[in-house]
């Protein structure tokens, strides 16, 4: 009787799973992407060359199916998008059995560095 | 026959012995439950390293430091902020991480680690069980399994730091 509920169970999780996003800001958020095509680079091992602002911590967090590096880190590459960061820094990744962490500090490249 | 709810303890056809309901467990069991829901779980702490020449009111702004270390001022202690469950976000953390820098007298945090781990935790539940006992009637049992499951924690640690006022 047992495993029929197992078996029920993961019938009823395959093919489910969702990410969640959360951010703080420093003191204050980013001003809005207007008119950038593209997305927030995201720096896990090293840091950009190029000099930044500091804006806030994003974070994405995988449940279920979503528990994987690939679901999570574009979680995060698009919440930094959302956000208006140019970059997400200092990257760091978590991988759990049922869950997958990631979280890193949003920042806008400094405004003598924009590309024009 | 149905036990009575003082019927403490009978024994079974496996000869194993068996706890019969009584009115006692669902109260102490809801409470218990009450008691787990209200706790918060988010954990800090803030270890003073020196102590601060000059303390920062309450509710001062603290500059944030997240990818590297200040070139002035110096450091004042170790601050953390740990949360688990549904307390895991940081939205929740961040704040705590940076009471505890106000509470140590510093004015900014140099952010060294923002990470998550999880852990295997075991947790004992109980739930009900009938089984015949005595001629035609029936024991209710309870019967206690552990659990295992994973729990998430995120972790912020930074140090607490004063940075001397800016000069015009």
């Amino acid at each position: 009787m047992r495993s029929v509920g197992w078996a029920l169970a993961a019938a009823m999780m395959a093919g489910c799973g969702h990410t969640e996003t959360h951010r703080v800001w420093f003191q204050e958020p980013p001003e809005p992407p207007l008119g950038r095509s593209t997305g927030a680079e995201l720096y896990l091992g090293v840091m950009p060359s190029r000099p930044f602002v500091e804006h806030g911590l994003v974070q994405a967090i995988g449940y279920g199916e979503d528990a994987r590096e690939k679901a999570v880190l574009e979680a995060l590459r698009k919440e930094g998008t959302r956000q208006g960061c140019d970059a997400v820094v200092k990257v760091r990744f978590a991988q759990g059995l049922t869950a997958a962490h990631a979280v890193g500090v949003c920042v806008r490249w400094s405004p003598a560095d924009k590309p024009r | 026959m149905l036990p009575l709810p003082w019927d403490r303890e009978l024994l079974g056809h496996g000869g194993a012995k068996l706890h019969c309901v009584t009115w006692v467990h669902g109260p102490v069991l809801a409470l218990a439950v009450l008691l787990f829901s209200a706790c918060s779980n988010v954990t800090s702490y803030g270890v003073p390293t020196r102590t601060a020449l000059v303390s920062s009111p309450g509710g001062t702004a603290v500059a944030i430091f997240a990818t590297r270390e200040p070139t002035m001022g110096h450091e004042l202690g170790i601050v953390e902020a740990r949360g688990t469950l549904s307390d895991i976000s940081v939205e929740v953390l961040f704040p705590e991480l940076v009471r505890r820098v106000q509470e140590l007298g510093g004015n900014a945090l140099v952010l060294d680690q923002t990470d998550a781990r999880f852990e295997q935790v075991t947790m004992w539940s109980s739930y009900q069980e009938m089984i015949p006992c005595g001629s035609r009637g029936f024991c209710t049992a309870w019967q206690v399994v552990p659990t295992t499951h994973e729990e998430m924690f995120v972790v912020l640690r930074g140090r607490a730091w004063w940075l001397p006022p800016e000069v015009p």
